[in-house]
């Protein structure tokens, strides 16, 4: 048999297989328009907190003014600032890649892969630098008289639940991120 | 607004006519399982649904749509656990009855299918595209590879293709 006709073959029993589940345009729609209101409620809760961590520590420093309360105001400030400077670093460019070749999908993909694993090593850094700031602040408090014992454990525990949380988060999503670039890297050096 | 909606609509809705079978035997070749499989179809779906308003012409209606469909196929099997060991049992445990299933055992039955999706994706992408009827050049835009690459690689996949199937014939 001729090359040609083999793949001739082929061709026809591969396009015999014609059958496929009806699909509705107004249900494709309704999930869409799901997806597109859970970002945009992601992005606004993200502007929200943002919002609120840096209003709430301005309107506090105003309030109590004294050397303390602008330093933590300013703790605050700095890491929300440097965190939401990361995060449009580290993001910027890997949007919107669906209509690329394959080939430069692939390359987005594995950058977009690294970038997720810079995120979460960045993210558990800053769980120990937060951790390392409010510890020994929030105990110095207490040591200070400020801070009731009752007040001064559940600050801690709080503080250790949250810490110990987001590390977890954090290793999640870096594992995940792995697993994902190894599988990308596999299928890329096939033969 | 309202027209736009509805020409839209149309307009995917006779896309998907067109192109739906084209693009499940593309999901077919990336999974074996149907859960799996459907997962996948409904992302292409669902990416296409988004995608099409942007599609303005640059390419043709169908190195646009085999695109978003390779891509969301290669980000959904990186994303999928290594569970790939399980899969030869999967078939057995797919209790669906129905049209849809129908579909599913249609596909399933096809030796070609099976002995396409054991080879490499590299492989695997440019011989589907090309029994889809592209041309090496459309091949080529969609992978974002040259022709000549696409041309070596329809010959290794040929051949080991062919290699393949005369194994389990």
């Amino acid at each position: 048999m001729s090359a040609d006709l083999e793949f001739s073959n082929w061709r026809a029993e591969w396009q015999a297989q014609t059958e496929v589940a009806a699909c509705s345009s107004a249900e494709v729609r309704g999930v869409a328009l799901k997806q597109q209101r859970r970002l945009r409620a992601s992005h606004v809760l993200e502007l929200l907190s943002g919002t609120l961590f840096l209003g709430a520590s301005a309107v506090f420093a105003w309030r109590v003014r004294g050397v303390e309360s602008f330093l933590w105001a300013a703790v605050v400030w700095l890491t929300t600032l440097i965190v939401s400077a990361f995060s449009v670093w580290n993001w910027s460019t890997l949007w919107q890649h669906d209509l690329k070749s394959v080939a430069e999908f692939s390359q987005i993909y594995e950058k977009r892969c690294l970038a997720k694993i810079r995120a979460a090593r960045f993210g558990k850094w800053f769980v120990v630098v937060q951790a390392m700031i409010s510890g020994p602040w929030v105990t110095w408090d207490y040591e200070r008289g400020d801070f009731s014992t009752a007040r001064f454990g559940v600050a801690l525990l709080l503080m250790i639940f949250l810490s110990i949380g987001f590390w977890v988060l954090f290793s999640r999503s870096r594992r995940s991120a792995l697993r994902e670039l190894d599988g990308l890297r596999t299928i890329r050096n096939a033969p | 607004m309202h027209t736009g909606r509805e020409q839209l609509e149309r307009e995917y809705e006779q896309l998907w006519h067109d192109y739906g079978a084209s693009l499940a035997r593309l999901a077919s070749s990336y999974e074996l399982n149907a859960y799996a499989r459907e997962d996948l179809l409904q992302e292409i779906r669902l990416a296409i649904w988004v995608a099409l308003p942007r599609f303005r012409g640059e390419s043709s209606l169908r190195t646009f749509l085999f695109r978003i469909a390779h891509n969301r196929a290669l980000a959904h099997i990186c994303r999928r656990k290594r569970n790939i060991s399980s899969e030869d049992s999967e078939e057995a445990v797919d209790t669906r009855s129905g049209p849809e299933a129908a579909v599913i055992q249609a596909v399933n039955c096809s030796h070609l299918m099976e002995t396409i999706r054991q080879l490499p994706l590299p492989f695997r992408q440019v011989i589907t595209l090309s029994l889809e009827d592209l041309s090496h050049a459309e091949i080529a835009s969609v992978l974002g590879i040259s022709e000549n690459n696409v041309a070596v690689r329809m010959n290794r996949a040929r051949k080991l293709l062919r290699e393949k199937l005369g194994e389990s014939r």
